[in-house]
């Protein structure tokens, strides 16, 4: 394997989600700070605290541009993610280009378990009416019935790796891939091995993706178990957002030639665990420590903040670490609601978004009360933006940071 | 720094055996652990034998991990990758809980509702108003809360993490079949780039329940089952082959860097010397005939351990029992290994223990390493004859000592995800 310089470059892809599927109209709806919320399409418990959440349509084969049969064997987080790659394709020139060999054309996608449709709501109806009396109703036992009942394709189309293989399929990528899962965290964790593909020479050019959990009853049942149901900053949101990671010296002359902004890279990333017992601010420090280490700066370079699924605790970590007492923090989650692992790339966009355009945007009084109702947001131009981090954190103790620079030309 | 990749630690747990050791045993002496469910086939699952952990085994796990550690309560596949990770952390003598540089890669698909529980939340659907109430369901006292998350892939992960204080790189690959070999090959890429000094790689996976092995079969893809001894329905690259066994099990290796072993003494059981994973970007539920997009990972993964055909002493085989990815497989052995394909043996574990997807790949690579710490191949169950794609294969059908110092493992995936590892004897 021919190893490729260390600097990887990170080019915005596309974002999916109720706010719209450009960063144009994102951008614009987090100033506007807008709710694009629906309602609930799922039973949910009896004191479930949102009766609207963010959706969106489910694509359709002209839409994903597969046949129609094709769609049989897909969830809807399947179509999300082929959508949400489609979308960023048409945006990136660098993986369709012919120009690079599939075989150096990579994948990692971050996606939760899939939901699968069984039990469909028929299956639960029958059983309902059975299921008083006898330990092991007929139908549970009878083939034909399940059958018919079960999706035929439901044993493949469930399986994280059927949604690779729609995307490799569709753009024709051979090259190194990996489905991480699978809650927010493993946006991060499928972008830092994307990373590591490219300088490791397994890749030129990577798609790295992030696709959301479906809103169904299960997934309340887990915000249930979590309390999730009591914070306004993780109303369910289902979404999809990749961004494409290069080798630095495939485009460089070119793009100098075209004389297009400097590109952003990673610079710095690190992870973490918050094990039962752990102090929840010593390793949010740590992890920030190492990262801001590999970036090769300290906190104060830290030129804007992009949190996610935090509650925004470890802005004050960073903050005593030495960032700016302006830092200007994003916080999405209120406006585009929880997307599982499409919500850290959605907000890796937006920082790559920023960058190209030197403006950012901020809460204001963010970290004192992250709810729906005080949240407002200014856009300013930014002086000069060399650095922004940004940070997830899953459910159970998973933490990540990851370092954006911009390259100086 | 690159750097050489050791194995000092193994441990497994599957149908029928509860360690790695034992289950080498148990194929050496032709034992197949495949047999019949009784309770699946009480469900009306027609192809009911599988390679199944018993539930009094998990009940003992149950009581050793649920009930007594005080930790977070841990679902089928965590329980058996406890199990096994415990076992293989025993095994490599390492006090996991002080190594600072250490990294967690453990691949599980994902876990349907059971039958059980799918009838608990039929009780509380209200067909009238189409709603399930989720209320009563979550205050049944019968009723895990948890059972919810035991479909999440990365519960055992982060079960281990917390055991084992992991505080770095935490990572659930969720590839399919491939993802057991992706979690070794993942770790062992970290090590060697210097970015650890150890790693906890395995996998686990608990498919032998209903849901699953409805879909599977659905699907067409697990062989259909019409009274044969159970033993003998698994038969990879045989002429008789008609589908795979679904399997439970969970396997683990510890990974060092060869300096920190060597610097605490560790006994040396072989190396991760190489590794590929790639996607095939053809169909969903077959890979392309002729296996070029299998040899091009085989082949990668060669030439990532520095090495070439010529090297390659064995091959522990994807060997599904599938007529198409047996005849797929055989065809990139072929199409790689040309004139030396007739001598290269090969063997499918899968014929003692099923399929068991993402733990398969773990489970081969920890066999694999017994092969080459004991210098014998293992057979594989119920081949008697080629069919024309597979002919020419050099299939193992005895135990058979020979000199080994390279195996390729091959774990091939749904969706057409593939990943390769090479696996070499430790140095005398």
């Amino acid at each position: 394997m021919k190893k490729n310089n260390a600097r990887v470059f990170i080019e915005p892809g596309a974002v999916y989600c109720s706010a719209g599927n450009t960063l144009d109209a994102l951008w614009q709806v987090l100033i506007n700070t807008q709710q694009n919320m629906t309602k609930l399409p799922c039973p949910a418990y009896e004191g479930w605290p949102w009766t609207e959440v963010f959706l969106v349509d489910e694509p359709g084969a002209t839409e994903l541009g597969v046949d129609r049969k094709i769609l049989r064997t897909m969830e809807k987080q399947a179509k999300l993610a082929l959508y949400g790659a489609t979308l960023a394709v048409q945006q990136v020139e660098c993986i369709a280009t012919k120009l690079i060999r599939s075989e150096q054309k990579g994948l990692y996608l971050a996606l939760p378990t899939v939901d699968e449709s069984v039990p469909p709501w028929s299956l639960l109806e029958t059983l309902h009416e059975v299921s008083a009396n006898p330990l092991q109703p007929e139908e549970l036992s009878s083939s034909e019935f399940l059958q018919r009942e079960i999706p035929a394709f439901f044993g493949l189309s469930t399986l994280n790796s059927n949604a690779c293989a729609h995307i490799s399929a569709s753009f024709d990528l051979t090259g190194a891939m990996a489905a991480y899962s699978p809650f927010a965290d493993a946006a991060f964790q499928a972008l830092i091995d994307a990373a590591g593909s490219i300088t490791q020479g397994e890749n030129t050019v990577a798609l790295v993706g992030g696709v959301s959990p479906k809103v169904n009853p299960q997934l309340l049942l887990q915000y249930e178990f979590w309390g999730w149901d009591k914070s306004p900053a993780r109303i369910p949101a289902e979404a999809s957002s990749f961004v494409v990671v290069r080798a630095n010296d495939f485009y460089v002359n070119k793009q100098l030639a075209m004389n297009k902004p400097a590109s952003a890279y990673v610079s710095g990333f690190a992870r973490g665990f918050i094990g039962g017992s752990t102090d929840k601010s010593k390793i949010y420090q740590q992890v920030f420590m190492k990262a801001l280490a590999k970036a090769n700066i300290v906190a104060a370079d830290i030129d804007w903040f992009l949190p996610y699924a935090t509650h925004n605790e470890d802005t004050r970590v960073l903050l005593g670490l030495g960032a700016k007492e302006s830092l200007p923090v994003l916080i999405s989650e209120t406006s585009i609601g929880f997307a599982g692992a499409a919500g850290p790339m959605i907000n890796l966009n937006l920082a790559l978004f920023g960058l190209q355009q030197q403006k950012y945007l901020h809460n204001v009084n963010c970290s004192i009360n992250v709810s729906a109702g005080d949240i407002t947001r200014v856009q300013e131009k930014a002086g000069v933006m060399r650095h922004v981090a940004l940070s997830v954190a899953g459910p159970e103790g998973q933490y990540a940071v990851v370092i954006l620079s911009l390259e100086v030309v | 720094m690159a750097s050489k990749v050791v194995v000092t630690g193994i441990g497994l747990i599957c149908g029928q055996a509860m360690s790695a050791y034992e289950l080498f045993v148990r194929i050496t002496q032709h034992q197949s652990s495949v047999r019949k469910n009784e309770k699946l086939a009480a469900y009306g699952v027609a192809n009911s034998a599988c390679s199944f952990v018993e539930e009094s085994v998990f009940s003992a796990l149950d009581t050793q991990y649920n009930e007594q550690d005080g930790l977070p309560p841990l679902g089928a596949p965590a329980l058996l990758a406890a199990y096994a990770a415990d076992h293989a952390i025993q095994s490599a003598g390492i006090d996991m809980r002080s190594i600072e540089r250490k990294g967690l890669f453990v691949a599980c698909n994902k876990q349907s509702l059971e039958a059980e529980h799918l009838l608990g939340l039929a009780k509380h659907f209200d067909p009238q108003t189409e709603k399930v109430d989720l209320d009563l369901f979550l205050e049944m006292q019968h009723h895990d809360k948890k059972s919810f998350f035991y479909k999440h892939q990365d519960m055992a992960a982060l079960a281990l993490a917390e055991r084992y204080e992991f505080d770095d790189v935490i990572m659930t690959p969720g590839d399919a079949c491939a993802a057991g070999g992706i979690a070794v090959g993942t770790g062992y890429r970290y090590i060697a780039q210097g970015e650890l000094d150890v790693a906890l790689v395995g996998a686990s996976e608990t498919m032998c329940n209903y849901m699953p092995m409805l879909s599977f079969s659905i699907l067409g893809a697990l062989a259909p089952q019409t009274g044969e001894d159970p033993s003998t329905i698994s038969r990879p690259f045989d002429k008789g082959r008609s589908g795979f066994v679904m399997g439970d099990g969970s396997a683990f290796l510890v990974l060092e860097s060869e300096q920190h072993a060597q610097a605490r003494g560790a006994k040396i059981l072989g190396y991760v010397s190489g590794f590929a994973k790639q996607a095939e970007s053809w169909r969903i539920t077959s890979s392309p005939k002729d296996g070029s997009d299998y040899a091009r990972c085989m082949s990668d993964a060669i030439a990532d351990a520095g090495l070439s055909i010529g090297d390659i002493d064995h091959i522990n085989a994807h060997g599904t029992s599938t007529e198409q990815n047996d005849s797929c497989e055989s065809a990139a052995i072929k199409k790689l290994f040309g004139e030396r394909t007739a001598s290269i043996p090969v063997t499918s574990n899968k014929s003692a223990i099923g399929h068991s997807l993402a733990a398969s790949g773990a489970i081969e690579a920890v066999l694999s390493i017994i092969s080459l710490q004991q210098q014998l191949l293992l057979p594989t169950l119920n081949f008697t004859e080629g069919d024309a794609d597979t002919v020419g294969i050099n299939i193992v059908r005895q135990v058979t000592p020979a000199k080994i110092k390279h195996i390729l493992s091959n774990s091939f995936g749904f969706g057409g995800e593939n990943s390769v590892l090479i696996l070499s004897a430790a140095e005398e």
